[in-house]
């Protein structure tokens, strides 16, 4: 086992990589941040149990490279033109639990913009979207990876529009 | 089924809530026969005993609702009847206070 | 196209023989959106919640007629009570929680209050000089919508008082709601998670006809074609769109069984399964055994297959779920989806339901962003308003006769999408109050 601790500043090495990666698109990357049973959650109510309530997404490992796929080889109207994002990260710390893992909180904004004909319904407008994004952060072989990415958006269970880029 | 907390314990006793009020049931020290009910919002209460609590069991909905009915119990004071309203603070009063909307 | 031929204004929807094309006013104009909203929405049924929503005395959700903001209560008697959601005292909302429990409900500008049955509990200070006189003219409480009525645990209500009966105005449309339920071996459905909610910048209309859209599947729905066959079931559990494994199979799958138009303006679309043998002897089989003793042969492979309905004018069943569109403007609209559980069966398969619904219709999925995208591209597109119309005249050639008013399509075709228009058209352009 390590003595590897896995601070703030650690943290933030973390979440300030995954935002970048997100951003440039670098989504087979992102893929290797996670552990081998990673999840990515997005609730829409997330005091419910998981398998009785929809989410926005709920993304186990086959499903995190679905999405990947989804997004990078094929082409889908929601994604022509593409989004451009810009994840800023802050508020960030990390406190250790029980298990070992490390609870990172932080506070994200996502700036999206589809582009195109911006004279167009739909296009050229930047879309602002905010939330606390936590991750549970396991030590694996010395390395910090995400066992789950929970985003927890302000207006999760309210009306959304295209969320069909990465959050 | 319902999204909405309706109730959640707390260390002094059990609050119930829903958009229109919120309330604290809770013991009186450690007298086992009498549960103070606190709204908190205005910060009333009323102190019941067991046989007034089970008269509220025996009551029809009707009944309760007259016991609800907000025409003549003072939102901002007393439980008062008719004619005694133009003591209560009024519009022109909370005006004076910088109160009124 | 321009009109050439002055002999008469075909009006918003222009029908005759071999001909069915709609106005581009229809999804654009704010003057027809105002008319539509009077006409389609409160002068007719429209539903409101499922009954499992409200399952206790006391429990409540708000809704809307159209842009009419309801609340949908149960009382002590478990009644269901449909009520606008203003005070009829100076206008206030009475409710600003989408649901909640109460017996009574209190206006929070001056303290009118409410039972969960509507009716005025009282004034708050009603009493001497500055109060009501002794003869004021009590109202009787929240103004009531006149007609309520459920079929399935469905609830409609209707603005309208001489509505006809609920299931004479749903026809063949009970049917598919039949076929949907009856997924169920008690034949019931349960509302337990919160709705996956969408705002698109297009008409209304654009959703209920897509619903019942066969012709867009190929091509909004390529990429998610393309999806399915590199993960199959792996991603979706099961189930949502199985079969669906290459274009061909799309076709195939998407010409057998029928599309109906109706009287009322529904839209509906029923495809039976040809063989129940890969139902009954699948993952799920004790499932479809368990249904085949319950319904029978026949009503099985209806409930196995799709069926899928446009009712008119803002519900829509597709798959296990409810999906209700609400019209915001005449280029807004929200789309509510509700995924439901079927009552008595396994928690898997309700589970696998709920995963593959939630993968294709979430704002983040593989689906419905696509349909919503290209209900803005359209609106987008009708801007040109110097076009006037858009053609909806597949399968007219091919129609059927199918008796009592009901027609019949090849999937594929655009009969539903007629049925609706051809409503539409009678209540917007009747010179008489409609019902």
């Amino acid at each position: 086992m390590t003595n590897l601790v896995f601070g703030r500043r650690q943290a933030e090495a973390l979440v300030y990589r995954e935002a970048r990666l997100l951003d440039d698109l670098e989504l087979d990357e992102w893929l290797t941040l996670f552990t081998d049973d990673g999840i990515y959650w997005v609730p829409i109510d997330e005091n419910a149990p998981v398998d009785e309530s929809v989410s926005i997404i709920y993304d186990w490992p086959l499903r995190r490279e679905e999405r990947v796929r989804h997004l990078l080889d094929i082409p889908f109207p929601a994604q022509s033109p593409r989004s451009r994002t810009m994840h800023l990260v802050s508020n960030v710390e990390s406190v250790k639990q029980e298990s070992g893992e490390y609870l990172v909180r932080t506070n994200q904004i996502i700036h999206e913009i589809r582009v195109g004909d911006f004279s167009q319904v739909g296009l050229g407008v930047v879309n602002v979207l905010a939330g606390q994004v936590h991750y549970t952060v396991r030590i694996v072989n010395g390395n910090p990876l995400i066992a789950m990415k929970k985003v927890l958006l302000l207006n999760r269970e309210m009306p959304q529009g295209n969320l069909t880029f990465m959050l | 089924m319902s999204h909405h907390p309706q109730s959640v314990g707390t260390a002094r006793g059990l609050t119930a809530s829903n958009e229109f009020a919120t309330v604290l049931v809770e013991r009186v020290g450690d007298d086992p026969a009498l549960l103070r009910i606190s709204d908190l919002r205005r910060g009333r209460s009323v102190v019941l005993d067991p046989l007034e609590l089970e008269a509220i069991t025996r009551m029809s909905r009707d009944e309760i609702r007259a016991l609800a009915d907000p025409s003549y119990a003072g939102t901002f004071g007393q439980r008062a009847r008719g004619e005694d309203f133009d003591g209560m603070v009024g519009d022109d009063e909370m005006q004076i206070e910088g109160i009124s909307g | 196209m321009t009109e050439s031929n002055e002999a008469a204004d075909p009006g918003l929807v222009w029908t005759g023989p071999k001909r069915f094309r709609v106005r581009t006013a229809a999804y654009v104009d704010p003057v027809v959106f105002a008319r539509e909203m009077k006409r389609v929405f409160e002068s007719n049924w429209v539903f409101v919640a499922h009954e499992s929503e409200i399952s206790e005395p006391g429990n409540y959700k708000t809704s809307h007629i159209g842009l009419q903001p309801v609340i949908i209560s149960r009382d002590d008697d478990r009644q269901i009570h449909v009520l606008l959601n203003r005070c009829v005292h100076r206008g206030a909302a009475v409710c600003r929680e989408q649901r909640g429990s109460a017996n009574l409900f209190r206006c929070p500008y001056h303290g009118w209050m409410y039972g969960n049955d509507g009716k005025l509990v009282g004034m708050s200070l009603a009493g001497g000089d500055a109060g009501y006189d002794s003869d004021f003219d009590r109202p009787e409480g929240l103004v009531r919508v006149p007609r309520v009525e459920s079929y399935r645990g469905m609830v409609f209500a209707s603005l309208n008082p001489d509505v006809k009966p609920l299931v004479e105005y749903l026809g063949r449309a009970a049917w598919i709601i039949d076929n949907k339920l009856d997924a169920s071996p008690v034949g019931q459905i349960q509302l337990r998670s919160k709705p996956i909610v969408a705002r698109y910048p297009g008409n209304w209309k654009f959703q209920a006809e897509n619903i019942v859209d066969g012709y867009h599947f190929s091509f909004v729905h390529e990429g998610f074609t393309h999806l399915q066959r590199q993960y199959q079931d792996a991603t979706g559990d099961f189930g949502v769109h199985a079969g669906n494994d290459s274009p061909a199979d799309v076709r195939r799958v998407r010409s057998r069984g029928r599309n109906y138009g109706t009287p009322n303006g529904h839209g509906l679309t029923a495809r039976p399964v040809a063989d129940l043998v890969p139902w009954l002897e699948g993952k799920h089989g004790a499932y479809y055994r368990e249904l085949l003793d319950a319904y029978g042969e026949e009503r099985l492979k209806m409930i196995a297959g799709r069926s899928t309905a446009s009712i008119f004018p803002n519900l829509g069943l597709i798959h296990h779920q409810i999906r209700v569109w609400r019209p915001l403007s005449a280029n807004l609209t929200e789309v509510t989806v509700y995924p439901y559980d079927l009552v008595g069966v396994d928690e898997e398969i309700n589970r696998g339901w709920l995963r593959s619904q939630e993968r294709f219709y979430g704002a983040a999925g593989y689906g419905q962003p696509d349909d919503t995208e290209v209900f803005a591209v359209n609106q987008q597109g009708l801007s040109a308003t110097a076009v006037d119309w858009l053609i909806l005249e597949r399968g007219l050639h091919a129609e059927r006769d199918e008796g009592g008013g009901d027609w019949s399509g090849q999937p594929g075709g655009e009969v539903p999408q007629r049925s609706f228009w051809l409503e539409w058209m009678r209540r917007m352009e009747s010179q008489e109050e409609q019902s």
